[in-house]
């Protein structure tokens, strides 16, 4: 049967619908953002610059740097270890062979949990009273290291990271993992040849090899951490 | 392939859209009454169940579609409430607090007058004059209220007041000074018990704290911005007084809910909670005793005490598909009855003047009935009533952010600025109208 261009549009349809919702939502948040909209209803005025200018300048200031500074410690804090961390569990679960099977979901599992459950995990973790972490310090004679956590404000954000990075740790490794093994073998062949240890194969070998998926890993986390 | 007769073919196709059809077509014509409520905790449903079951018996024929969305105070509940709104098609009836919230319904044209059924039950004289107050907007009524929390309680924990022979406190100060004497007799028990995890048991706080400073008629003011924030000396006071209790609070406090630390106190880890009565609810079914673990006092009781009332209300929304339904549901929740069954499972008092106390079971609410029909009531800020919720939600940000830097110079700008962002005395003169 003969595919026509009525065909090509039919089949583009759904996809051009999508893409015109999307892009429709973008142009309706910029003109909201240029709007006098109170209350529930929506309100078509139009305020110009205003609202930019109380973002700015006004009195929403601090808590926009506030909310900036957040971002920020949230990319750098977060991101770079938990793509550390994914990248040496990867090639440690490819050494280890077999075991990898049994360690690799336990590593993964706890991407599977909602973010209110390990929210709630964490929280009663973190306790400065009642959770393990303080206790735990206590059982073992170290009551000094036991820290406010989450009730001290400056340690609280370095808390959330570190729940995340524990949440998202086996989502890095599970991509490190797979350009890994797609790197062929005959490479790493060559460099037990020469007589590199496990080490040196990491550093050589592996690392200049998995830009691509550093890349990738990279730009999910960013989305996951904005 | 075998090839069908084509008129079996179409038989089918028929019998599937009949059978289809339908269904659909009986069910659109069948009484319904689709309600949206944020009751799903429990006790909470038990209660809603206990109004349903009176509904259908005044009204047997007409099917209550329940939508419960959790999330108290209904904040989960608005974020699906306006998409339905805004696109018109409106639920039968669902639930509000009062005041700035409904308000806000109002100016949305989201709802309609309850005039007819408020003089039909004649709740100018059955209700109290505030709550006529909390849900008259350009003077009609909009929403018709069926319970009231008490949010002024001090919860205390009995066998460290008596150990101590301590009194509950009655002012702040009083306040201050029995937290003193548990601090220097009993250093490991933290005086005052709060949980500022969600942010807003730190209004509670202060709300207690500015109606034992300035009264009722400053509170009333504040809220609705009807005061100089800057030069006021009735702001600054409270938040001095508030800043005299830091020293004296469970120092970790960030890291606790209210329902985190109601145990606690109840178990003598710590002193005294300003709470609502929920807590009351919380801490019975836990297994403490009032009276034998814990006991409550309205506070403050100087200069003069309030009931700070949270009401909850229901609506009727314009262009509703089932409008009967509606005023059959708005009626039968000013019924008496009804209302003093809801409220002993839901642990809030009933509203109509008809209700004894003694229908209650408890102290407690006894108490809180009484309270309600011979005190003064003043409706409580939380989830912004009197001000906007706008402000509110970024007074809880003042307020914590005060408790660990208490700059009672900054916190009074802050406060300004975000009165002034949030509009707060350009959006109440719904409170001041005659």
């Amino acid at each position: 049967m003969a595919y026509t261009r009525a065909h090509a549009l039919l089949f583009l349809a759904p996809l051009l619908l999508i893409v015109l919702v999307m892009y429709g939502m973008m142009a309706w948040t910029v003109a909201v953002s240029l709007d006098d909209w109170v209350g529930m209803a929506p309100v078509w005025k139009y305020h110009g610059l205003e609202n930019f200018r109380t973002l700015l300048g006004g009195a929403l200031r601090e808590r926009l740097f506030t909310s900036l500074r957040n971002n920020l410690i949230w990319l750098v804090v977060f991101i770079a270890p938990t793509t550390a961390l994914g990248l040496f569990l990867a090639y440690g679960l490819d050494l280890v062979g077999p075991a990898e099977r049994v360690l690799r979901p336990l590593f993964l599992y706890p991407i599977a949990l909602s973010f209110v459950v390990s929210g709630t995990l964490w929280a009663w973790m973190y306790d400065p009273d009642a959770g393990v972490i303080n206790n735990l310090f206590r059982m073992l004679g170290l009551g000094r290291w036991a820290q406010p956590w989450i009730a001290d404000p400056h340690l609280a954000t370095f808390c959330l990271v570190g729940a995340a990075v524990w949440q998202y740790t086996g989502f890095a490794m599970t991509l490190y993992l797979a350009a890994i093994r797609d790197m062929p073998r005959e490479i790493f062949e060559a460099a037990r040849v020469d007589g590199a240890t496990d080490v040196q194969t990491f550093r050589h070998v592996v690392i200049p090899n998995v830009g691509h998926a550093t890349m990738i890993v990279v730009a999910m986390l960013i989305l996951v951490t904005l | 392939m075998i090839r069908r007769p084509r008129i079996t073919q179409w038989l089918v196709i028929m019998l599937a859209a009949v059978m289809t059809a339908a269904p659909v077509l009986y069910a659109a014509d069948q009484q319904q009454l689709v309600i949206y409520h944020w009751w799903t905790a429990g006790g909470e449903r038990q209660a809603m169940q206990v109004i349903f079951d009176a509904f259908t018996k005044k009204n047997p024929s007409t099917k209550i579609v329940d939508n419960p969305v959790a999330g108290g105070g209904g904040i989960t509940l608005k974020t699906v409430l306006l998409g339905m709104l805004a696109a018109k098609i409106p639920p039968d009836t669902f639930q509000s607090l009062s005041g700035a919230e409904l308000n806000q319904y109002v100016d949305g044209n989201y709802v309609a007058p309850v005039d007819d059924v408020w003089k039909a039950q004649n709740l100018d004289a059955n209700y109290p004059a505030v709550i006529g107050k909390m849900t008259t907007f350009k003077g009609q009524h909009y929403g018709i209220p069926m319970n009231a929390h008490r949010a002024n309680w001090l919860f205390y924990n009995t066998k460290l007041f008596n150990e101590l022979k301590l009194a509950p406190p009655t002012t702040v100060d009083e306040m201050i000074a029995a937290a003193k004497r548990i601090k220097s007799s009993k250093p490991n028990v933290a005086p005052i018990a709060i949980g500022t995890r969600e942010k807003w048991p730190a209004v509670f706080l202060f709300d207690v704290t500015l109606l034992s400073t300035g009264g009722p008629d400053v509170y009333e003011k504040f809220y609705t911005g009807q005061l100089s924030v800057k030069t006021a000396p009735e702001v600054r006071a409270a938040l001095q007084k508030f800043k005299d209790l830091i020293p004296y609070l469970y120092q970790f406090h960030g890291a606790k809910t209210w329902s985190d630390i109601a145990g606690p106190m109840a178990e003598g880890q710590m002193g005294m909670m300003v709470i609502g009565d929920f807590a009351a609810g919380l801490l019975v079914q836990a297994g403490y005793k009032e009276g034998v673990d814990w006991d409550a006092a309205g506070f403050p009781k100087k200069p003069q005490e309030v009931f700070l009332m949270i009401v909850d209300t229901f609506v009727r929304p314009t262009g509703a598909k089932h409008p009967e339904a509606t005023t059959a549901w708005l009626t039968n929740l000013t019924d008496p009855k009804v209302q003093g069954e809801f409220n002993i499972v839901k642990g809030s008092i009933a509203i109509h003047k008809a209700v004894p106390d003694t229908t209650y079971p408890d102290k407690l609410h006894q108490e809180a009935s009484r309270t309600f029909k011979s005190k003064r009531i003043v409706p409580s800020s939380i989830h912004g009533v009197l001000a906007p919720p706008a402000f509110l939600s970024d007074w809880q940000d003042i307020l914590t952010r005060f408790l660990y830097s208490p700059d009672i110079n900054r916190a009074l700008d802050e406060i300004s600025s975000a009165m002034e962002l949030d509009k707060v005395s350009d959006s109440s003169g719904w409170y001041w109208a005659k």
